[in-house]
């Protein structure tokens, strides 16, 4: 049904998009993508942390965008973006940590770690702290980054690692100290 | 308090979570006590190095090309297995249905088909072969047939994650049209079975279920 | 549409009863123009009421659209040059008032992308590239395209006009093709599909259920495929058209009023096949069913 007449009764103001979030809810890759842009950073650093390798990392990375893009259409709009994406996050890479970690208790080459140096943060990035991160045994690794790094308490980390809060506490407790002897002596 | 006992306490102390009875009592201890004074610091200069730590960290590479491939799949050609014990890809299409040569006598298991239901996922049995003594059987198919149910059931349940958002005359659309394909692959696997030599039935089959994963696809992407 | 009719009668009854004017529309006029280039690629989606895309020579996009009350956040736009994009703000309930009827001009040769939930989806004049996507929308997409992938859940599609590469996919919806294709594949579940041309180069048509029916030219120098599992397949070509016609039915019927051949007991022994070979070679035309009835006639 064409509509050629023109009818100028108001003219939208139309501004760039400037929220990408409901582009990408309406469907829109390209707005996606402004999302993905503006939040990898944050979901590798975690991935990067939780997995203590920088390839598995990658692939969380990926695994975790392409659910968001799934599952975008479940997102409430009340809470942040960046707090779901957050909890995703964690879901996804503490899934696969669930599946895989146990078996791993070697200590990862600090060659994995992909380099770093000066990205993220001005000037001085804690590498030694990084490196020590992922060559703590996973456990001790995932409730330190949960707990020290990212603010969780030890009832929600529980939950997630599908552990008894002592058992966070007792890795919580370990990983402070393997690190303190890694940097420190 | 004694030093032994201050170790499993600090931690609790340095994060708060002590109450305030102990909480004085560690407070007193660490002020005349060099050796647990030295220890809290240097557990609270790796908390405070942990806090520090830059919350976002670009990846070494852009990872976008990857993640939007992902998203727009659109032939169901190959599909990743989700499975906590890592991925691998698999292709659908360059699998043969069919092997025509000697077979081994194994148990075919009920195959499972998931269904999207209101109430919920049920598994449904969508056919169950009975085993006949003597007759060849079909241990190609049953692999593939399981490779299918579980990307069938990978997908399903992606697709179940987002009914809400659905309108449920298009989730009764895709139900609809699932049942015909399941149909059809039932139909498809009996002729096989009793036919087992015969490509054309194999390749029927294959088209069934390439069908039902291009459904499941397209109805996760809406 | 029905519900936004409806809703206009509905107030003009209201008028009447009360006596009272009632506002002019509880709809909004906008338009908008922006400056692209004649190649952009082009994202526009309204999933409620219509969107028409038509093809142009000049180098702009320019909206024209009534937007429903519930749109109220109004059309927005994104991009310029290589890339532009428009969407509704609106609730995606499915509101009547959420709809709007929306006609998009773009530089002829943009690829455009062109997304809605029941919105009805119309392009005419576009050359370059055309994805559209819909869940129950009805498509109509007209001309001679480099590339048209058309895909819903129960909506009809119909091409009038070619695609050098052509996709159409539904579930239960219908698709109706007229003219052809270099590179052709038509799939459904349950729809019909209506086949008409002169100008195949090579196509894949398949169904579940849904009837697949062919009148037109097949090129003698491309491959087609016709498969069902009991959908009827309906093929009428012209008579001595160069052609090698393999017919396979597990459990279905052959009815050959092409030649004068009969089918024959399938490779196993089980079910039914029939060739049909002109002298000159010709298209390779594999048919397919498992159940469905497959009839070969002249047009």
């Amino acid at each position: 049904m064409p509509l050629s007449r023109s009818w100028t009764i108001g003219e939208q103001i139309a501004s760039a998009v400037t929220d990408p979030l409901e582009g990408a809810r309406s469907g829109d890759p390209e707005s996606f993508e402004r999302l993905y842009r503006e939040h990898v950073g944050r979901v590798f650093a975690l991935c990067l942390r939780l997995s203590g390798e920088g390839g598995r990392a990658e692939e969380l990375t990926q695994d975790v965008f392409v659910r968001a893009w799934q599952t975008l259409g479940t997102f409430r709009a009340e809470s942040a973006f960046s707090s779901w994406l957050h909890r995703l996050t964690v879901n996804v890479a503490l899934t696969a940590f669930r599946g895989e970690g146990r078996r791993e208790r070697r200590v990862r080459p600090v060659a994995e770690l992909p380099d770093v140096a000066g990205r993220g943060g001005a000037g001085d990035h804690d590498i030694d702290l990084e490196r020590a991160i992922a060559a703590l045994p996973p456990g001790a690794r995932a409730v330190f980054v949960m707990y020290d790094v990212e603010g969780y308490q030890h009832d929600e980390i529980a939950r997630e690692l599908g552990i008894a809060v002592g058992t966070s506490k007792a890795h919580l407790f370990r990983a402070r100290r393997l690190l303190r002897e890694a940097l420190e002596r | 308090m004694k030093c032994r006992m201050m170790d499993s306490r600090l931690d609790a102390f340095l994060d708060g979570a002590l109450p305030p009875l102990e909480r004085r009592s560690v407070e007193a201890h660490l002020a005349q006590c060099a050796r647990c004074r030295a220890e809290a610091e240097g557990l609270k200069r790796i908390i405070a190095r942990a806090r520090a730590l830059p919350p976002s960290v670009q990846p070494p590479r852009d990872l976008w090309p990857a993640v939007e491939a992902e998203m727009n799949r659109a032939v169901v050609e190959s599909l990743p297995l989700r499975r906590d014990a890592g991925r691998f890809a698999w292709r659908l299409a360059s699998r043969p249905v069919l092997a025509a040569a000697a077979l081994l006598l194994v148990a075919l298991s009920s195959l499972v088909t998931w269904n999207i239901t209101r109430a919920g996922r049920t598994a449904a049995a969508v056919a169950s072969a009975p085993l006949v003594a003597g007759a060849a059987t079909l241990v190609e198919l049953h692999g593939i047939e399981r490779d299918y149910q579980l990307a069938a059931a990978d997908l399903a349940a992606t697709l179940d994650a987002r009914r809400a958002s659905l309108d449920p005359a298009t989730v009764a659309v895709v139900e609809a049209d699932l049942r015909l394909i399941d149909q059809a692959i039932r139909e498809a696997r009996a002729a096989l079975i009793a036919d087992p030599a015969n490509e054309d039935l194999g390749h029927m089959l294959s088209t069934a279920y390439r069908h039902k994963l291009a459904l499941l696809q397209q109805a996760t992407r809406l | 549409m029905r519900l936004l009719v409806q809703t206009r009668r509905l107030l003009s009854l209201a008028v009447l009863a009360c006596g009272v004017a009632a506002p002019l529309s509880a709809q909004r006029k906008v338009q908008r123009r922006i400056a692209v280039d004649g190649d952009a690629s082009i994202r526009l989606w309204n999933n409620f009421g219509s969107i028409r895309v038509v093809g142009w020579d000049r180098d702009s996009l320019v909206v024209t659209a009534t937007l429903g009350r519930a749109a109220e956040g109004g059309l927005r736009f994104g991009g310029q040059g290589q890339f532009a994009k428009m969407y509704v703000d609106a609730p995606t309930d499915g509101r009547a008032d959420a709809a709007a009827q929306i006609e998009v001009h773009v530089p002829r040769r943009s690829r455009v992308w062109v997304k809605s939930m029941t919105a009805d989806i119309e392009v005419v004049g576009v050359v370059g590239a055309v994805d559209a996507n819909s869940v129950s929308g009805r498509m109509r997409i007209s001309g001679a395209l480099r590339e048209l992938n058309a895909e819903t859940m129960d909506g009809e599609v119909e091409i009038d006009g070619t695609a050098t590469v052509l996709r159409a996919k539904t579930a239960s919806g219908g698709i109706r093709l007229r003219g052809g294709g270099d590179d052709v594949g038509l799939t459904t579940v349950s729809g019909a599909l209506f086949i008409s041309g002169e100008k195949f180069q090579g196509a894949r048509v398949e169904s579940v259920t849904g009837d697949i029916h062919f009148d037109g030219r097949l090129d003698r120098n491309g491959s087609f495929t016709f498969e069902s599992h009991s959908g009827a397949i309906d093929l009428a070509f012209p008579p001595e058209m160069p052609a090698l016609i393999e017919i396979r039915s597990f459990a279905g019927e052959i009815h050959n009023q092409y030649t004068k051949a009969s089918p024959t007991p399938g490779p196993t022994g089980r079910g039914r096949q029939l060739t049909v070979a002109s002298e000159l070679g010709g298209a390779s035309v594999s048919v397919r069913s498992f159940k469905g009835v497959v009839t070969l006639r002249r047009r």
